[in-house]
Parts: C-alpha cells; structure tokens; sequence
C-alpha cells in the first residue's frame, strides 16, 4: 500500500532517545524529498517522563500534525497506552517483547513485540541503542532504504566517536533483519527526487534572521522554547563581529539590547513568559526614549511556571498591552520557519525605522518544531533599512550649518533622526523622562503634548511595514476561520475536510496583531460566521479582534489549552457544534 | 570652517549641561563639579563620553553634564551602560545613580556587573535616603532609621557596598565624600582611567530628606584610609576594622590589574561592534545556507 500522507510517532521516557530517533527519520524523509512537520512533546525535566516526537511527511508542503498516525515506536512500552487512540487502523506498533503479553484491546493495528532492549544490551551492552534497532524496523516497514538513515545518521552524530557511529549502524541494520523475519505488513511511502531543501526549527530560523538582518548584538536569559535562538546566535554571532552575552536575569538582558541599539547597533533579546513579565518596564523605556529594539518571545502555555515546554497563545494581552502608560510597538506573528525568519529580519527594519520596540510572537509548537521548508526567503527584497540614522557626513552637516543635533527633533512624520552616540561634534541625549526635543527631562505642558503627538505620529504609517493577513479559500464561504501561529496547518486542513462535509470556509490568518489591519479584516468576515481558534481559555484573540466587529455579527472562540496545537478533527467539530446550535 | 571642525576641548566649561533642579547645597553638586573636572583632565571630550544614569535626585546627573547620555529607569542603568560599552568601547562610559537606585532595586546587576569586570566608571551617590520618593529608607539606611515608611523604625540592617563590590571582584573600589571634591576629583580620574570594573560609592548628603547624615556629620566620622591594599581581603579587613571603630572609611580602597570583559571576549582594546558594522554587506544567500547546513 502506498501511502501519501504519512505519521510517525516515536515516544518513550526522557532519555530513551525519542527525540534522536525521531530526527534521524526526518532528516532522512527530507532527504527523501519529503515535506516533513515534527511535533514534540517533551517534559520540563531531564530524565524519566514521558517524550515523544510525531513526525508527518507528505509530498506537498504541511504545517501541522495530523489527526491519526500510521506508526507508533515505544521505547517505553506503558508509553504504548497514552498514543494507543491516536493510531489509525492497519496501523503498525512497534514495542519491546518484553511487553507483549499484555492485551492492548486493539485488534485492528499490527503490533510487533520486539527484543529491543534484549537485542541492544547483547551487542552494545548499553540499552540506549534500542532506539535505533526500533528505527530500523521502521525504516523496513516502510520501505526506506538502510542507507537514507545511514546518511541521516552520519549527519547528526557528525563528530561523534567512530565506536558510536558504527555501533548505530549495526543497531539500524539489526532492526532491518528483525523486520525482515517478522514483517506482516509493509508500506510504501511516496518519494520525490527533490532533495534541495531544509529542515528547520523557527528559533533556528529566528536566529537566522536575525544575523541576516544584521543584529550584531543579543542579550538573554535562558528560557524553554527560545533558548535555541540563543544557542545558534552564541555560535555565530562571534564570526560576524558581534557578541551574544547571558546576562543575570531577564531584566539586565533587555536593557542591555537597550544600551547596545542607544549605542548604534542592531539588537535583540529573547524570552518566554515569565521573562517577558520582567521585561515589560524595559519595554516601556525602549517606547519612551525611541531606542529601536527586537524582542523575541516564544510563548508556552499557562501562567507563571505553567507549561514550560508545551505550546499557548496565552500571552496575547500581555503582548499587547504591556508596560505603563500608551506604550509605542509592533507585534509580528509568524506561523512557519520561513515567516519566522522574514519576520525576524523585517523586524529590525521596523524597529529602526519607526525607532520603537518591535515583537516577534511565536509559541512553542513553531519555535521548537521542526518543518521542511523550500527555501530562506532571503532575496532582494529583504534589505538594512536603517531609517533615520546620521552618517558622520550628515552629522558635520549639522556642525557646519551651526545646527545643535537634537535627538527628539520634531518632524514632520515624527521619526527623529538618530546619530550615533561618539560621532564628534554632536551630543546624542536619551531620555526616559518625558523630555524637550534635545533630550533635557521636561514635564511642562507644551512639550509633553508636542512629544506625545510626535510618538503617535510614528505610528500612524507602519501598517505600510508590516505582514499583511493572509486569506486562503473562497472569499464567498459563509464561514471563516481565523487564527494566528501554529493554527495555520491544522485551519488549512479543515477547509479542506469541511467542504467534503458540505460546509464552506475560508481562513484568515493575521500576521501581524499590532498594527491591526481592520479594514481588511473586516472586509473579509463581514457578515459571516467568523471562529477564531486559539490556544487560550480567555478567548484572548477574539477579545482583541471583537472591536472590528462589535455586537453585530456572529463571532465564536474556537478554544484549546492543553498544551498541544489544535488537530484539523477539533477545529472541524467545534465548528460543526457550533454551527448545529446556531441553526 | 575646518574651525568649526575642531571640537579641542579647551575648557571645563565645555561639560556644563542644563542648569540643575537640585536642592541648594546637595551633595550631588560636588560629584558634578568632581567629575567635570576629571573628565577634563583627562583630555575625555564630551563627544566621546556617555554618561548612564538609572531614577533618582542623582540620576538627573546626565541632564547637568553635556556628554552623550541616556536617562534610563530605576536600577538599570548599569545593564543599559553595559550594553553600551559592548557595543563601542571606544566610548568612556560612566554610570551615575543612587544608593537605592543601584544597591536598592538594582542590587542584582550591582553584583554582576563587578563579577564581569566590565571596563565602565560607576559612580553612587549615597545620601544613605530615597530622596526623590521624598525620604524613605534605603539599604544603607542605619537599622531604627525613622522616615516616611518606617514610622516605627525601620528593622533592615544597612549594607556595606564596598565589601560587596569587593567580594564581587570588582577591580577599583574606593569611597569619596562629596564634601572633599579635591579628593573625589582624583578617585574619579584614577577610576575611569582604571580598566576594569570601578565602583566608586559617594557619601552625598540630601539636604532636605536626610539631616542626620549632613556635610557636618560626614566631616566629624570620615576616616580615611591608607589603601589602596595590596590583597582584596586586606582592604576588606581594613574596611571592616573600621565601621567597628564607628567610623565610616573613605579613599580607594583596592586597586587590581585584570583583563577586563570585553579585552577577554574580544581579545583587542578599543574595538567598537559599531564600526566594525560600518564595514559589514549584507550576507549571501550562499553564505546564509552555510550557516545552515552547518548548524549541527
Ligand atoms: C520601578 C520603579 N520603582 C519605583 C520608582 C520610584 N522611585 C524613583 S527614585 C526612587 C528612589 C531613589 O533613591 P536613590 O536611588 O537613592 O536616589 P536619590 O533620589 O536618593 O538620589 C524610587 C523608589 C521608580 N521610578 N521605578
Ligand atoms: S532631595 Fe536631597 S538628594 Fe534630592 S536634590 Fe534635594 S538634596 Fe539632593
């Protein structure tokens, strides 16, 4: 049987390498010409709790995970009760014979009881390697050539000792000549000759556009799911000239990108929840002194501590309201690795020009899982736009011309041009105090309204900049969804589902959260059934959004919370729910 | 014009800045003097200082000084000058703020940036008050102190900032009085030419929110000390010896030669991320890919 759409989920305790396994399978499907989504579900811990990895591969490009999975490898045999739902019919499970005694109460899927802790302690005396023996199995059932894993392997043990490298080998090739005794069933699973690919995480592909962009400067405190940004920064920051810095807390982090971008540079910090709280009074600073700055926030779920490693949009409000008093910003939602690294890039461009803080929002379940994408959007279209910064040229215009350079000059557009502290013959004053135009604090009423009005004009014109929605579907349908982040592949499917049940839909996705396009939005959902999907229990989203519409029109919350994305089957019940209610 | 072009420094007049709201007689008038003087002396031209300062009376410090500067918010201002010292060594950075601003609120980063041995000049002035909440107790206030909101007195026992610094690693520690500008003037100098991390704590009365603690009271319980000590628990030892005798210790207390943070993180002096930018193109496409096969 050959099949097109293809699942795999590989789970076990932390520590059993799920997580390698289930890369190595990826990197080879990609390899394959595969377009390839994984979903981790990993615990706030090292050791001994459940992990798994659910990797989909598919000829054509996917966003999101699907609702059943074709293979299921349990490392950790219990492992096999938490996932046994999830398996489709004629479905393969691969556990330790040590297990097969027990009574699954399926007798619908095909279950191969394997000596795979056995098998690994005879060669290698180490049980680790039962991950990969597993793999081999796998790779038999369906019909992947040993050698697209070898390759696969060789590219993430690169630099590993030669002993652990053969010793994968030899476990691969164990788990092939088990499969070939045992096998009942075997698949086959489409392959394209396309291998000109990448497969990447969006913190990868943040950090990506970030040196693309130019930041040469990054800031933080670690933190579940941003800390890759950081990782891959602190490697390659040193080569383009720049510095990365750990810093004390989340607090020091971001006022030191502060510093650095008052100084001339382009900066970044990064964060997750909790850091963000302590970053909000900073933000208020950056939006009062005009210093241009790039924030990237990957939220996870709950408040406080929460759900370290698993997935929400919970931290919409916060984003969008934090700090004291009318706080300038952007918020930039990207959905995928390729929008994560435009936006990241556009981001600085924004920030600069519009000299404010600027937010790339993402969550869990796009920062840390990893796609298969095309291509780097990185083309001619992505360039430094610096805005208004003073070369040493322009600045001696000033002194020539007898100007005094006044860092909160008003302008017409009220963006004031920046010099960069240290060039001679102007002094460049920032303030955090309301202010006159050349820095000095000044709370009279004449200035501060002039400063006000200066921020809001600022404002008015970066709608032009910023990622517009994306509608996808027939502009007609009835009914539309909307969404923001990790609901793009799960809404994209369920249109798809829905039309074969008779009901039509489009989707909405927003890109960009502040500035809103209202108009847009509301021209396309006027007068229609309109479910918002997210990742909260306040409904935070469509409170934000209810302003377009107000009482007039039918708008419902489409909720999950669990931790884990939304699955195309609970967009597609709650709507149908919803809509059985409404008629 | 190539006149115009000439920005020498000839007088100390050149650092004069907005007339200052302080009160007649603070003590933050004489680190001002103190420091405009130094900052001339050393031949530091106002373009090519930055002056960083957190919340507080002594936090308006920037506005009255015409250097580059950045008034940020309350504790911060050492990240703030840390980020901009990485950014561009070439800049003399130096940090002023209050004993509640940096020891209070931004006791974490006081700590942190003294272990990073980061090259920048921090200046407290200490009024041992909150002055600009209007006179609150702050954590060098004396235990019982009796202020706005201690009415009972306040049951926090004071901190020595210098045995932290000192124990922190930074490598310049001294203490001045602001009452005695001659002597703060030559702290200040020897602190910003030190490289490394100088904490230079100023007993800077508040004339209005703190008179127990005036020029007078200062003058009579100052010793001064012999330093600076050879090793950092010698002068810890000496600072120690002295609060017990009931004396507050001034002078520069402990001096040391070290790489400084960025000399380690870059290996040269003087390198500046800013201009080494000016020289940088956008990547390739190539080279970006690069980046990426190579991520593993
Ligand atoms: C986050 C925050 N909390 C509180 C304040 C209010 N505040 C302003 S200045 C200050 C204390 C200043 O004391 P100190 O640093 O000793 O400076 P001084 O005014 O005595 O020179 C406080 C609590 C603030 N600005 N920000
Ligand atoms: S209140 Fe105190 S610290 Fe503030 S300006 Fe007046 S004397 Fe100086």
């Amino acid at each position: 049987m050959k099949l097109k759409d293809f699942s795999v989920r590989i789970a076990g305790l932390a520590g059993d390498g799920s997580l390698l396994a289930g890369e190595v399978l990826a990197y080879a499907l990609k390899r394959r010409g595969l377009y390839t989504v994984s979903v981790r579900d990993f615990p706030s811990n090292i050791r001994g709790l459940p992990t798994s990895l659910t990797i989909r591969a598919n000829v054509e490009r996917i966003f999101s995970w699907n609702d059943y999975i074709d293979a299921l490898i349990a490392l950790e045999p219990k492992a096999v009760y938490s996932h046994l739902k999830d398996i489709r019919i004629e479905g393969v499970i691969i556990i330790d014979e040590e297990f097969k005694s027990e009574n699954l109460g399926r007798d619908d899927v095909y279950l191969y009881p394997l000596p795979l802790r056995k098998k690994a302690r005879e060669m290698f005396k180490k049980e680790i390697f039962k991950n990969i023996i597993a793999l081999g199995f796998l790779g038999y059932v369906f019909n992947i050539e040993p050698e697209e894993i070898k390759n696969s392997i060789m590219f993430y043990l690169k630099g590993r000792s030669g002993e652990i490298i053969e010793n994968n080998m030899k476990a691969l090739e164990e788990g092939y000549s088990l499969a070939k005794n045992l096998l009942k069933k075997r698949y086959e699973i489409e392959k394209s000759i396309d291998p000109g690919r990448y497969y990447l995480s969006g913190n990868e592909a943040v950090a990506l556009g970030a040196i693309a962009a130019g930041c040469r400067f990054f800031a933080a405190y670690p933190i579940t799911p941003s800390t890759e940004v950081f990782e891959f920064l602190a490697k390659y920051m040193p080569k383009f000239g720049g510095i990365t810095i750990q810093c004390e807390d989340e607090i020091a982090s971001i006022n030191m990108a502060i510093g650095a971008s008052f100084a001339g540079l382009r900066a970044m910090t990064s964060t997750s929840g909790p850091g963000m709280d302590l970053k909000t009074e900073a933000i208020s600073l950056a939006s009062m002194a005009e210093v241009p700055l790039v924030i990237y926030h990957a939220q996870r779920g709950g408040p406080s501590t929460g759900l370290p490693t698993k997935t929400g949009q919970e931290d919409i409000n916060h984003i969008l309201f934090a700090g004291h008093g009318d706080v300038s910003r952007a918020v930039l939602v990207p959905s995928t690795p390729e929008e994560s690294f435009e936006f990241t890039f556009r981001a600085f461009n924004i920030a600069e020009k519009y000299q404010i803080p600027v937010i790339v929002l993402s969550e869990q379940a796009v920062s840390q899982n990893q796609q298969t994408i095309d291509d780097i959007p990185y083309d001619g279209n992505l360039k430094w736009e610096r805005g208004k910064i003073l070369s040493e040229e322009e600045v001696f215009e000033y002194v020539k011309a007898g100007k005094v350079y006044e860092r909160y000059e008003l302008t017409e557009d009220g963006i004031s041009p920046r010099a960069i502290p240290g060039t001679k013959g102007v002094i460049v004053r920032y303030n955090s105090n309301e202010k006159t135009p050349d820095g000095f604090i000044d709370e009279e009423n004449e200035y501060r309204v002039q400063m006000v009005q200066k921020r809001l004009k600022k404002l008015e014109r970066i709608i032009e900049d910023v990622p517009e929605p994306e509608f996808y579907g027939n502009k007609n349908a009835p009914n539309i969804l909307i969404g923001i982040g990790s609901s793009l592949g799960p809404m994209r499917e369920s249109l798809i589902r829905l039309k074969n049940e008779g009901i039509e839909m489009s989707y909405l996705r927003i890109r960009t959260l502040m500035p809103l396009h209202e108009d847009y939005i509301y021209s396309l959902t006027y007068n229609k059934n309109v479910f918002i999907c997210e990742l909260n229990s306040f409904s935070q989203l469509k409170n934000y959004l209810s302003r377009i519409w107000g009482r007039k029109q039918n708008v419902y919350s489409i909720k999950k919370y669990s931790g884990f994305p939304f699955k195309p089957s609970e967009i597609i019940s709650e709507v149908k729910k919803i809509l059985k209610k409404e008629n | 014009m190539e006149k115009l072009l000439n920005f020498e420094i000839t007088s100390v007049k050149a650092y004069e800045g907005k007339k200052s709201t302080w009160c007649p007689g603070c003590g933050d008038f004489g680190v001002l003097a103190a420091l405009k003087q130094a900052l001339f002396e050393l031949g530091i031209s106002p373009y090519d200082a930055a002056v960083i300062s957190g919340i507080g009376c002594s936090s308006k410090f920037p506005d009255y000084i015409n250097t580059n500067a950045f008034h940020t918010i309350h504790g911060r201002l050492l990240p703030v000058a840390t980020g901009v010292k990485l950014a561009n060594q070439k800049l003399n950075v130096i940090v002023t703020g209050g004993d509640g601003d940096g020891y209070g609120i931004g006791g974490n980063h006081f700590m942190h940036a003294a272990r990073r041995n980061i090259n920048l000049t921090y200046i407290v002035m200490n009024n041992e008050i909150y002055a600009l909440t209007k006179g609150q107790v702050a954590p060098t206030s004396p235990y019982g102190f009796v202020k706005g909101t201690t009415p009972y007195g306040s049951k926090d026992n004071p901190i020595e900032p210098c045995l932290i610094s000192l124990s922190a690693g930074a490598t310049f520690v001294a203490r001045g009085f602001s009452g005695d500008t001659k002597n703060l003037k030559e702290y200040l100098k020897e602190g910003i030419k030190h490289k490394g991390f100088s904490h230079i704590d100023v007993l800077s009365p508040c004339v209005t929110f703190n008179e127990e603690y005036s020029y007078d009271y200062f003058r009579e319980n100052i010793e001064l000390l012999n330093g600076p000590f050879a090793r950092r628990e010698e002068a810890i030892a000496k600072i120690m010896e002295t609060w017990r005798k009931g004396k507050i210790p001034v002078g520069i207390f402990y001096v040391e030669e070290k790489k400084h943070y960025e000399l380690d993180i870059f290996g040269k002096e003087d390198y500046s991320i800013v201009e080494e930018f000016k020289t940088q193109k956008m990547l390739s496409k190539e080279e970006l890919l690069k980046l990426i096969e190579n991520k593993k």
